[in-house]
């Protein structure tokens, strides 16, 4: 009997049942665009805001200190501890090695350009990183710099004699692309084997760097090369590293060595910009590894605001999906009053009737969930490409809450009214 | 008696009393609107949960709505006060057209160079102090913007601990750093993110000549707060490494007391930082600047509107903005603002379609009321003028209460968020209750039709 009322109520009413199902699925999609994006944001703005370079940076542990302004080290090349530039491979195998956007080593030279004293930087421009068998990682100033613009190429990394030449630079000396540069190294470090190549160096220019920051005062070449004419072979000074991190919070903040050892796990499963730095140290030898805190710290607050504002439209969207869902049941409830008097007329219990009503709710709630969850999907798709640029991904995390916040609603909404109802005596709404 | 349906047939039927009863002509009319009135009034406070849920509905839109545009025109302000905190974003350089510092090579022998006195890239030349009168009115013009002036100079550092520790045999007698002359307060306040450790001793830092060294330059000479260094400039001239003096001999002007450790991450952590005035005696450079580092607070245009100005008021100085920094803050906040909006448009449409909704069953329910008041008299204009106007009240209640919710979760979250209550929008409440009252209008516009349909005698027979 049952089944066949249920069956029959699936039949008739069609325009209704589609109706709450539009209202549920609608509701829905919108709770699930909105969470959709607010899980995405987060990631978004992180990548935009690594458009501002590196947030951490490896020095050599053992290192003297650096005669550094804006972070271009003016001592002469030999002096002080370095790090391996084999030991680059290990950033890619630390536990967080998916979050390394982007790096570059550095090896500074002091040269004289044209009677002026500046250092030559050598870096990667654009690597392909052979990480292990299967696996290439492609890094270097490019990836790490975005937003830097270059007028005329990047040098390739096996060019011996390619170079950058910064804006201001290249303008004060009265330099273009395709001319050449004399640069003279006026040290090596002194009794190294090898020899450095003191004296003029013709470097080729191969392109002007305009970054918009200090950079524009310096000349990079290939690091193979620099290290090659210091005399340094192998060698790195630095190393800058993008990493995409969570902003820290008070687990972050707290002394590592004072951490449980659960606390310690949690600490080290989440990519603080601290917890990367510390397995950076861990996976390379003699390497000191530090947040570069204004980066870090500012980026952490923008994101903790970015999100706010999203979870805050997320909960706005959950109570209207909630609204959209109750009204239609409601409306439904009420409508049947007529008919509820009749079953319980013909010696239903309320039980029954209750069973009834929330299995059409149960229907409609897991239909239009489901299917909101689709469409709110494929709208969030849309309206991310149109935003950011880029379509988001799928997040199937929010498949079974949309479809529970459907199903609770879809209940508990019909719930409500129809014990209401259920209090009226029959004789009564039949007379309505 | 359930739901308001019942008495509203009541009421009515004791207003068919009422008018029935009323002979006079002049009478008539104003019975009717009041009775109109009082059939609104009703409508509004008797107890019904679709009514309950349309005002629900609104309630959440108005909301929403309410706290979008409080926090819409903030969060510009104070996204753009956090990108300050990157630090400088215009810089004020000498110009490279201006003279080399000569380091001639010549036909002399190759050596070994100094470390320069001044590092490389500000070789190309020195701002005259006398430049900060020039910038100080237009930065005056520019609220909130601060401007600090900076000097370079490479010099020997020599730790000088408040106590002998025995154990720091291994210490180095001194090392060679870069000296930064600035007002350190200053800095500190453009660079938010830097990590200071003895903060609150800095007031009076630059009255006391007491100077803040890099945790790095701290560690490698075992040096704390409570401290002091001795700093001497290194002579340019080529091949001379032995201008210093043995060391009992540094003069007593170059030695700072230490005030605090600033940990940066970044180059800041090999630096010294003293005051201005004390580092261009001890160097000889009096009335020279290496660099103004200037943060201009707002957007994009209003950055490089602030750099035209400069570029215009200054000769032979070259104004550059750092372009990383304001590129990023105008996609950020860009993209906040586009989903703010989005969004809440989205969530508008769903509220719409859940008001229409609830509108109609409100009719639906109240088919026999329509049936009485035709069966009355009223026409269909005059019936469906009462639902316009019940759906006109719902959405006031709803816009008012509203508006109340959304700016005090506008407030709430404006101190979550930026630590600060924002103000009220007061303006905003009559756009929002406008707002809200169209949009029930809106609404109920197409659910009205059905009164037309209604035909008293079927709806009164009970189908």
């Amino acid at each position: 009997m049952l089944g066949r009322i249920i069956r029959e109520s699936v039949v008739r009413r069609r325009r209704r049942k589609l109706l709450s199902f539009i209202a549920v699925a609608l509701g829905i999609a919108a709770a699930t665009t909105v969470s959709t994006i607010a899980l995405d944001v987060g990631d978004k703005v992180n990548r935009e805001l690594r458009s501002f370079g590196a947030n951490l940076s490896i020095t050599p542990a053992a290192d003297g200190l650096a005669v550094a302004v804006g972070g271009v080290d003016y001592r002469p090349a030999g002096e002080g501890a370095f790090l391996s530039e084999s030991d680059l491979v290990k950033l890619k195998t630390i536990f967080w090695r998916h979050n390394i956007v982007a790096f570059a080593p550095l090896l500074y030279l002091p040269a004289v350009v044209a009677g002026r004293r500046t250092v030559v930087i050598g870096t990667w421009f654009d690597k392909w990183m052979q990480v292990d068998k299967s696996d290439v990682f492609n890094t270097g100033l490019k990836k790490l710099h975005p937003t830097w613009k270059v007028d005329g190429r990047w040098p390739e990394d096996g060019d011996a004699l390619g170079c950058l030449v910064g804006r201001r630079l290249a303008r004060s000396l009265g330099v273009e692309p395709g001319q050449t540069l004399a640069v003279e190294i006026t040290e090596g470090p002194p009794g190294q084997g090898g020899g450095p190549a003191n004296g003029v160096t013709r470097f080729a220019i191969r392109g002007i760097l305009e970054s918009g920051g200090p950079e524009e005062d310096q000349v990079f070449a290939p690091l193979q090369a620099v290290q090659k004419l210091g005399g340094l072979v192998g060698k790195i000074r630095r190393v800058e590293v993008s990493a995409l991190t969570t902003p820290d919070d008070a687990l972050a903040r707290a002394d590592v060595t004072k951490l449980s050892g659960e606390e310690f796990d949690r600490w080290y499963c989440t990519p603080y910009a601290s917890s990367i730095a510390y397995q950076i140290r861990q996976a390379i030898p003699g390497a000191e590894a530090k947040p570069v805190y204004q980066v870090a710290d500012t980026e952490g607050k923008i994101l903790d605001r970015v999100g706010v504002v999203m979870w805050m439209l997320v909960v706005a969207a959950l109570a209207t999906a909630a609204l959209a869902v109750a009204s239609m049941m409601l409306a439904n409830v009420l409508e049947r009053r007529a008919e509820i008097g009749l079953f319980k007329s013909l010696g239903a219990t309320n039980a029954r009737v209750i069973t009834l009503f929330m299995l059409e709710a149960l229907v409609i709630g897991l239909a239009g969930g489901v299917v909101g969850y689709f469409g709110g999907s494929l709208l969030a798709r849309s309206l991310a490409a149109a935003v950011f640029g880029a379509p988001s991904g799928v997040h199937w995390v929010i498949l079974p809450a949309a479809v529970t916040v459907a199903l609770v609603v879809a209940l508990v909404g019909s719930a409500l009214p129809l014990v209401r109802v259920l209090k009226i005596s029959p004789a009564v709404v039949l007379r309505d | 008696m359930g739901y308001g349906n019942g008495s509203m047939i009541q009421w009515s039927n004791k207003a068919i009393v009422v008018t029935g009863c009323s002979m006079g002509q002049e009478t008539e009319a104003g019975t009717r609107l009041s009775l109109f009135w009082r059939l609104w009034f009703r409508a509004l406070t008797v107890k019904r949960p679709q009514a309950a849920l349309a005002v629900g509905s609104l309630l959440v839109g108005a909301a929403v709505i309410s706290m979008l545009l409080n926090l819409y025109a903030d969060v510009r302000r104070k996204m753009t006060q956090e990108f300050r905190a990157y630090g400088a974003n215009v810089v004020l350089a000498a110009g490279s057209s201006q003279a080399t510092v000569p380091q001639a090579t010549g036909g002399e022998p190759r050596q070994r160079l100094d470390l320069p006195a001044r590092p490389a890239a500000m070789d190309a030349g020195m701002i005259d102090e006398g430049m900060m009168s020039v910038i100080e009115p237009l930065r005056q013009r520019a609220k909130g913007s601060s401007a600090v002036p900076v000097l370079y100079v490479v010099t020997k550092l020599e730790g000088v601990p408040a106590r002998q520790n025995p154990m720091d045999v291994r210490l180095p007698e001194s090392v060679n750093v870069v000296a930064v002359g600035a007002d350190f307060a200053g800095l500190h306040q453009m660079n938010s993110g830097w990590r200071l450790l003895g903060e609150d001793i800095l007031k009076g830092a630059r009255d006391q000549g007491r100077c803040v060294i890099g945790d790095h330059l701290a560690s490698t000479l075992h040096l704390g707060v409570g401290d002091a260094v001795r700093i001497e400039p290194i002579s340019s001239t080529v091949g001379g490494s032995g201008a210093t003096a043995g060391n009992g001999t540094l003069d007593n002007a170059g030695l700072f007391p230490i005030a605090g450790v600033l940990s940066t991450g970044a180059s800041e952590d090999d630096q010294v930082f003293v005051p201005l005035p004390a580092l261009q005696h001890l160097t000889g450079l009096e009335g020279k600047l290496s660099l103004v580092e200037l943060s201009v607070p707002g957007d994009s245009a209003e950055v490089e509107q602030a750099v035209r100005e400069l570029s215009g008021a200054l000769n032979g100085i070259e104004v550059r903005p750092i372009r990383q920094i304001v590129y990023s803050e105008g996609k950020v906040v860009g993209t906040l603002r586009a989903l703010m909006v989005s969004l809440t448009a989205l969530i508008l449409a769903i509220i719409v379609l859940c008001v229409m909704a609830t509108m109609t069953t409100i009719v639906l329910e109240r088919r026999k009321d329509i049936g009485v008041m035709k069966a009355l008299g009223a026409s269909d204009r005059l019936v469906m003028q009462l639902f316009m106007s019940e759906g006109a009240g719902l959405g006031l209640v709803g816009g008012l209460v509203g508006f109340v919710v959304g700016a005090e979760l506008a407030r709430a979250l404006g101190r979550r968020l930026f630590g600060v209550s924002l103000n009220v929008a007061w303006w905003t409440l009559p756009l929002i209750s406008a707002g809200s009252i169209l949009l029930a209008l809106l609404a109920t516009a197409f659910p009205v039709r059905i009164v037309r349909n209604v035909k008293p005698a079927v709806v009164l027979k009970g189908e």
